[in-house]
């Protein structure tokens, strides 16, 4: 004999699956489609494919990136975690507004932040890239154990505190933040391995630093299409079993969170309050206030950045349109892929190959939208948003998949259960139940979304209708115009991608205080 | 044979190498309050989640009258919300965004009661179960005892043909508890819903059901009247669960 848990209703289990056939079916046509298309060239050129495996040189590249990787992670991992326990576990003065503006250098390009920075110090080299990942990445892992932390109950704090004190209350809750530290130190790690704008420009004067991406661009320009694909091998097979540990650790974000859910009150640190204020202050003024700072200083006049408003305006309605459009299907298309996974004995699989165009250097994955679009047929999409939309819809579907199936696991079924029971058909399980209980992760999920898409620059460089977006002018700019120009412009940016946040968060804020 | 009550036909479950139930017959008719007892671990949840359609038994029918609700092999199966069914289970379940007031009137709303009537009607159980006071409330801000009550006034409410009761009064002082599982058993009766009544308490058993059941290791070891299962107690686990061996 055998038992199951209730199944669905007819119609229900029909919707359920017409809505997961469509959404896997987006996440094909937008991100696997894609790259099988650009790995083909590994079956047409395996000569090339295996030669360039073959070169040191390709090797060095790689290792210097995992180099750099590594000591920005050592760094960034350990100091995102203590910043996001200080903001969210102990008793600061100002911890709100500090968490508040934390995410701010997110929404930029790394490329910028070696702008404002270079600027400042005049650091080149290697300390300087990995200061730059430093400051790019930090914010990341900072707010990924902020939110792993929230959920700490505070009747399970309170008996840790019984047991061993504070101290065990902290080394317990870093244990419930390390999984979410290392889900944003997995998503560093994969943007870090695409970008080479970074390293180029900060060792334009004096000894180049060539980095693994670069490396795959030079080869791409000279035309060897099957030595770029085998190059991208090991930064992909790397990529991915970053994002593999990642997924899992999702499962160890926390249990379901009950009706009764009180979160943990902040810790009182005694005599270590002063020193930890001074400490997360200085995180958030290093981070944050000051390549902020010196943005606004080195635009100097308001005028300057009135008029590249006036410019870029075209721009900016374009670059919000697509990024919400883009943030909006993502989320619609996560919904039911979370319900997917939650049934799925093996998960990962299904996480791997969403994950595929992630992993996938960011170029190798443009290339591989050229060949899926780059055709008179689908001339309407490739000219126009539509191949920018599903780039970014294909590139970040794992991060807004990640944060709703993580809200979806944590769904209390028993609450599930008294519906049905109550009499609540599907639709009024949907409406009441599902959508209340998850609505905060979902905007979440959305506003993260929306502002990965908007900083988005390492894929839409390589299609010509990315270069309608706005990180495209202000890198144009970086190249070729007045440094005034370009700090104005990296502002503007910085401002198109909080303005909606901003907007959102307001209109949402009653739902989203209930968490 | 009745027209309307549950009947449980030899049904079982089993959990990968657990069997929690093995071939578990018991039938209730409306009105009659039946309280099951049994050790930890025994098999008492899964029956009352089998009865609710939140588990499909692997072997043996579950049916209300002449409808079947579930059966195996047959592939018949009614799903949870149209059974009718009033239910608490161990741990509350409630509904962390909505008030005590809204949890009642959305089951009303569910259960199809008309608009005009929801608003009083809420009000009502929830005075039953004394919580009139903290109406306004969400989960998170009422104490363990008032979530329960909560979850209790919910199982009330809509009319339900049969509640099934998985340690409602748990975490109730002891008047409470005596006052409640009165004024419980009351309102079953004038519902006229069948019930099952899970409780760690066999003195509550003996005093508030009409019949007892005594589950362990999955399969029931005695049935019957309380007054008759008190004098003759079948298995070690009555007779120590009674305090007289
Ligand atoms: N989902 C599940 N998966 C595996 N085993 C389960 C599951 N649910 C219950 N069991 C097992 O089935 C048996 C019966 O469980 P059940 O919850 O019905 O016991 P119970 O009589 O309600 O116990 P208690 O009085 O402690 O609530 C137990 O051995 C339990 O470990
Ligand atoms: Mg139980």
């Amino acid at each position: 004999m055998k038992n199951v848990s209730a199944p669905a209703g007819g119609l229900e289990r029909a919707l359920v699956g017409v809505a997961i056939a469509a959404a896997l079916l987006g996440a094909f046509v937008a991100g696997v489609w894609p790259v099988l298309l650009a790995f083909s060239d590994l079956l047409r050129d395996p000569g090339r494919a295996i030669g360039v495996l073959l070169e040191g040189l390709l090797w060095r590249r790689f290792g210097l990136s995992i180099g750099i990787a590594g000591a920005t992670l050592a760094i960034a991992l350990p100091l995102g975690l203590l910043q996001g326990w200080l903001l969210t576990r102990a008793d600061l003065p100002l911890r709100r507004l500090m968490l508040a503006i934390t995410p701010l250098p997110l929404f930029l390009p790394p490329l910028v932040h070696a702008l404002s920075w270079f600027g400042m110090l005049r650091l080149s080299g290697l300390p300087a890239i990995v200061l730059v990942y430093v400051i790019s990445f930090t914010p990341l892992i900072t707010l990924a154990a902020a939110i792993a932390l929230r959920q700490v109950g505070r009747e399970h704090s309170e008996t840790m505190r019984l047991i061993g004190g504070r101290r065990l209350v902290f080394l317990d809750d870093l244990r419930q933040a390390l999984p979410a530290g290392l889900i944003g130190s997995a998503f560093a790690l994969v943007f870090l391995l695409s970008d080479f704008a970074v390293a180029d420009f900060l060792t334009s004067v004096g000894a180049k630093v060539t980095v693994y991406a670069d490396a795959l661009y030079t080869l791409h320009m000279v035309g060897r299409s099957g030595a770029v694909a085998g190059a991208t091998l090991p930064g992909v097979a790397l990529c991915l079993v970053a994002l593999a540990i990642a997924l899992r650790a999702r499962r160890r974000l926390g249990a379901a969170v009950g009706a009764r859910h009180q979160a943990a009150a902040p810790l009182s640190l005694g005599a270590w309050r002063a020193p930890a204020f001074l400490f997360a202050l200085t995180i958030v003024f290093a981070g944050t206030v000051l390549p902020f700072g010196a943005l606004a200083w080195k635009t100097g006049s308001f005028g300057v950045l009135h008029e590249q408003f006036v410019i870029a305006r075209p721009r900016i309605g374009f670059t919000l349109l697509a990024g919400a459009l883009a943030a909006t299907i993502m989320t619609a298309l996560s919904a039911p892929l979370a319900a997917l996974t939650l049934r799925l004995r093996r998960p990962w699989l299904l996480d791997l190959l969403i994950a595929l165009p992630l992993a996938t250097p960011a170029l190798f994955y443009g290339v591989g939208l050229i060949r899926a679009w780059n055709r008179p047929a689908f001339d309407a999409i490739y000219v126009g948003v539509g191949v920018v939309l599903i780039a970014m819809v294909g590139r970040y579907l794992p991060i807004t998949l990640l944060l709703t199936s993580g809200a979806a696991e944590r769904l209390d079924r028993g609450a599930f259960d008294a519906a049905r029971l109550a009499g609540a058909g599907p639709l009024a399980r949907l409406w009441r139940i599902a959508i209340p209980l998850t609505m905060t992760p979902v905007i979440g999920a959305w506003c993260v979304s929306f502002c990965f898409t908007l900083r988005e620059l390492d894929t839409l460089i390589m299609l010509r209708a990315g270069q309608s977006s706005l990180t495209f002018h202000l890198y144009s700019n970086i190249v070729f115009a007045r440094s005034d120009e370009t700090a104005a412009l990296a502002l503007i940016l910085s401002l198109t991608t909080a303005a909606p946040l901003i907007l959102f968060l307001l209109l949402f804020r009653r739902s989203l205080r209930s968490l | 044979m009745p027209d309307a009550g549950l009947r449980i036909e030899s049904i079982g479950v089993r959990y990968g190498a657990v069997t929690a139930l093995d071939r578990v017959s018991l039938t209730a008719a409306p009105g009659e309050h039946i309280a099951i007892i049994g050790p930890s671990g025994s098999g008492k949840s899964t029956l009352l989640r089998c009865a609710a359609g939140l588990v499909r038994p692997g072997a043996g029918a579950v049916r209300w009258g002449d409808e079947v609700w579930s059966e195996s092999g047959a592939g018949r199966f009614v799903q949870p919300e149209r059974r009718k069914i009033g239910m608490i289970t161990q741990s509350p379940a409630l509904w962390p965004h909505l008030s005590a007031r809204k949890h009642m009137l959305a089951v009303l709303r569910w259960r199809g009661v008309r608009r005009e009537a929801r608003s009083a009607e809420a009000d009502r159980l929830l005075e039953i179960v004394g919580i009139t006071a903290r109406a306004d409330h969400r989960p998170a801000q009422l104490s363990g005892g008032e979530a329960q009550r909560l979850a209790l006034a919910r199982a009330l409410a809509g009319g339900s043909r049969l509640l099934l009761l998985d340690e409602p009064l748990g975490q109730l002082d002891a008047p409470l508890r005596r006052s409640l599982a009165a004024t419980l058993r009351d309102v079953a009766k004038r519902m006229n819903a069948a019930t099952l009544h899970v409780t760690h308490d066999p003195a509550e058993a003996l005093r508030i059901a009409d019949r007892v059941v005594a589950l362990v290791d999955g399969r029931i070891v005695q049935e019957g009247a309380p007054d008759h299962f008190a004098e003759n107690p079948e298995s070690s686990f009555v007779r120590s669960a009674l305090g007289n061996g």
